[in-house]
């Protein structure tokens, strides 16, 4: 899986990480139980902080969606806990979009076939 | 010197020359030091760097016969040191005026690049299945050579220093064969840090596939790995052969020809190296250009990394094969000043065998006293100390320098002559003649800057 880090975007470098490897678990790029790189091999490759990739793998293992440990390192979780509901940063987040969405003129049905695309099978 | 240098510096203007400005841009993934793109290959664009490119390719080519002319051309200057001198500064030169067309080759693809719209976005990539996980340095094999180098170098000391009761077959009571050990064993410990750092480098991401992306940067580290290897096996050979052939060969030649065959070696390893990294980048050229990690302007002159927010200290070079540091580290700040101060450091040597070259030697007589002066060096020889005088043809005293100069026209310091009588030597060889002075406690081998001066101070010695 290929993470992308933008170093002039407003969003923090760690929630780019964390936002992308999420991205990654939800597509199945990054299958259950997968290892993941360690903390210090992923802040030398990128080339950044190893506090900053910590802090991303904090907030995912937090999340429920990977487990860490001294001995394996860091690895996707083999079964995410599914709270079958949005969380109301993600809703807010999501009536932004719809907003914006609605206001560039795009209709109901050419907005569901986007999320119907970025769903997947 | 000269001819080592010659040696050097042709096929390396030759081989800079294609890597800098190759004629087939559009395969490379970078042009003049900027990124290439899927942009850059159509249209209008196309056409504009095609003509930039021609253009400074035109002008690298001009520089590059230039260099090997001019290079050639010092071979024959008569005058040692000068030979010496200009074959050392032109390195310098060569260098600079063979980056000049790049340079501005550089700035001008940076501007057009503007003018496109394109701008940076600073984006940096990485695959997750790659990261860390890549290796191909065979590091049990560098460690037992550089163990097996270091062991051949104690061996040289322990028999220089006679602790081993054998002796070599030149070079007697110097630490010449020890010191050509230690520059061999010196490489392969520059080489041993650098092989780690590459093996551990970052991993390039050149498309959306995790297996070619591992499968590039493995063949990538696999032939880097390999030339660090062969290029230790390389220096741990030659210091064996150092070891063995000096005892038996009494030839000082050999010690030059082994060198010359060493530098060959070496050339045979990166012609080597180069085509093995050209191939790969030709195997996978169809996904350069794909994924661009915008970092332009890290680059200054398309030449020097200078990235602040980047913590790696090595990054893969623009120009030219292996890699390079990120000047704006605080390692990479250090080396870039041990840096500088050698390029100094080999400038002042050569304006220090230039004024060698150029004052000649004096022997004066003051106070009972025999002073040899040349620049900063002086010898006083008392003249009641002096037991006995004689003289002779240089050509019949075999000299080794152990702690001197020894030039063209001057030869001073501690040499060791006729197997092994250690004395001092202030004299010109070009005089041909010596004036052997035996005090108390040193023998002096000595002459005046001329014959006639030579002859005249021999007479009134005597």
């Amino acid at each position: 899986m290929i993470i992308k880090i933008n170093e002039y975007s407003d969003v923090p470098i760690y929630m780019q990480i964390r936002n992308q490897i999420v991205m990654g678990i939800s597509s199945g790029e990054l299958e259950a139980g997968e290892q993941l790189p360690t903390v210090r091999a992923l802040s030398s490759e990128i080339g950044i902080n190893t506090m900053t990739v910590s802090k991303a793998y904090q907030i995912l293992k937090s999340e429920g969606y990977i487990l860490t440990d001294r001995k394996n390192g860091a690895r996707v979780r083999t079964e995410i806990n599914q709270s079958k509901t949005l969380g109301s940063q993600n809703t807010e987040e999501l009536k932004r979009i719809v907003s914006e969405a609605r206001l560039s003129g795009i209709s109901k049905e050419e907005f569901e076939n986007i999320i119907n695309e970025m769903w997947g099978n | 010197m000269a001819f080592t240098i010659y040696i050097c510096l042709v096929p390396v203007a030759i081989v800079m020359y294609f890597y800098m400005y190759p004629k087939n841009w559009k395969t490379k993934n970078r042009i003049l030091g900027v990124n290439n793109r899927k942009e850059f290959k159509e249209g209008n664009a196309a056409e504009f760097i095609d003509i930039l490119n021609a253009a400074h390719r035109k002008q690298a080519l001009v520089i590059t016969v230039g260099i090997v002319i001019v290079s050639t051309i010092i071979l024959f200057i008569p005058e040692m040191f000068v030979k010496m001198i200009a074959s050392t500064l032109f390195v310098y030169v060569a260098l600079i005026l063979l980056a000049i067309p790049y340079a501005l080759g550089n700035a001008e693809m940076k501007r057009y690049k503007k003018n496109l719209g394109i701008l940076s976005e600073n984006n940096i990539y990485a695959d997750l299945k790659t990261v860390g996980s890549i290796h191909a340095l065979n590091k049990p094999l560098l460690i037992v050579l550089n163990i097996i180098g270091l062991l051949i170098l104690a061996a040289a000391v322990l028999i220089d220093t006679g602790v081993i009761p054998v002796s070599f077959a030149i070079f007697k009571g110097t630490f010449m064969v020890s010191t050509l050990i230690l520059a061999f064993e010196f490489t392969n410990l520059i080489l041993f840090p650098i092989s780690f750092m590459v093996d551990n480098s970052r991993n390039e991401v050149i498309c959306e596939d995790s297996n070619v992306n591992a499968n590039y940067n493995r063949a990538k580290k696999k032939i880097f790995a390999d030339m660090m290897i062969l290029s230790t096996i390389i220096n741990t050979a030659f210091s064996l052969i150092c070891l063995l052939a000096f005892k038996f060969i009494s030839s000082e030649m050999s010690s030059v020809l082994l060198v010359i065959l060493y530098m060959f070696m070496l050339f045979g390893v990166i012609i080597l190296f180069c085509s093995k990294k050209k191939k790969l980048e030709e195997k996978y050229s169809e996904y350069q250009g794909n994924l661009v990690e915008d970092d332009d302007d890290n680059w200054i002159l398309g030449i020097f990394y200078y990235n602040p927010k980047d913590k790696k200290l090595n990054v893969e070079k623009r120009v030219g094969v292996g890699w390079t540091v990120n000047m704006a580290h605080p390692a990479g700040k250090i080396l870039t000043v041990i840096l500088a101060l050698t390029v100094v450091g080999s400038l002042l040597s050569m304006v220090w065998i230039g004024l060698m070259g150029f004052t000649p030697i004096r022997i004066i007589e003051k106070d009972d006293s025999l002073i040899c002066h040349q620049l900063w060096d002086e010898y006083t020889i008392k003249t009641n100390d002096i037991l006995s005088v004689s003289s002779g043809d240089l050509s019949t005293l075999h000299a080794v320098r152990v702690a001197g100069t020894g030039m063209d026209n001057v030869a001073k310091g501690n040499f060791n002559v006729n197997d092994g009588e250690k004395c001092k030597f202030f004299l010109n060889p070009k005089v041909g003649k010596y004036i052997r002075i035996e005090t108390s406690d040193q023998i002096y081998y000595i002459s005046a800057d001329t014959l006639e001066e030579t002859e005249a101070l021999l007479e009134h010695l005597q």
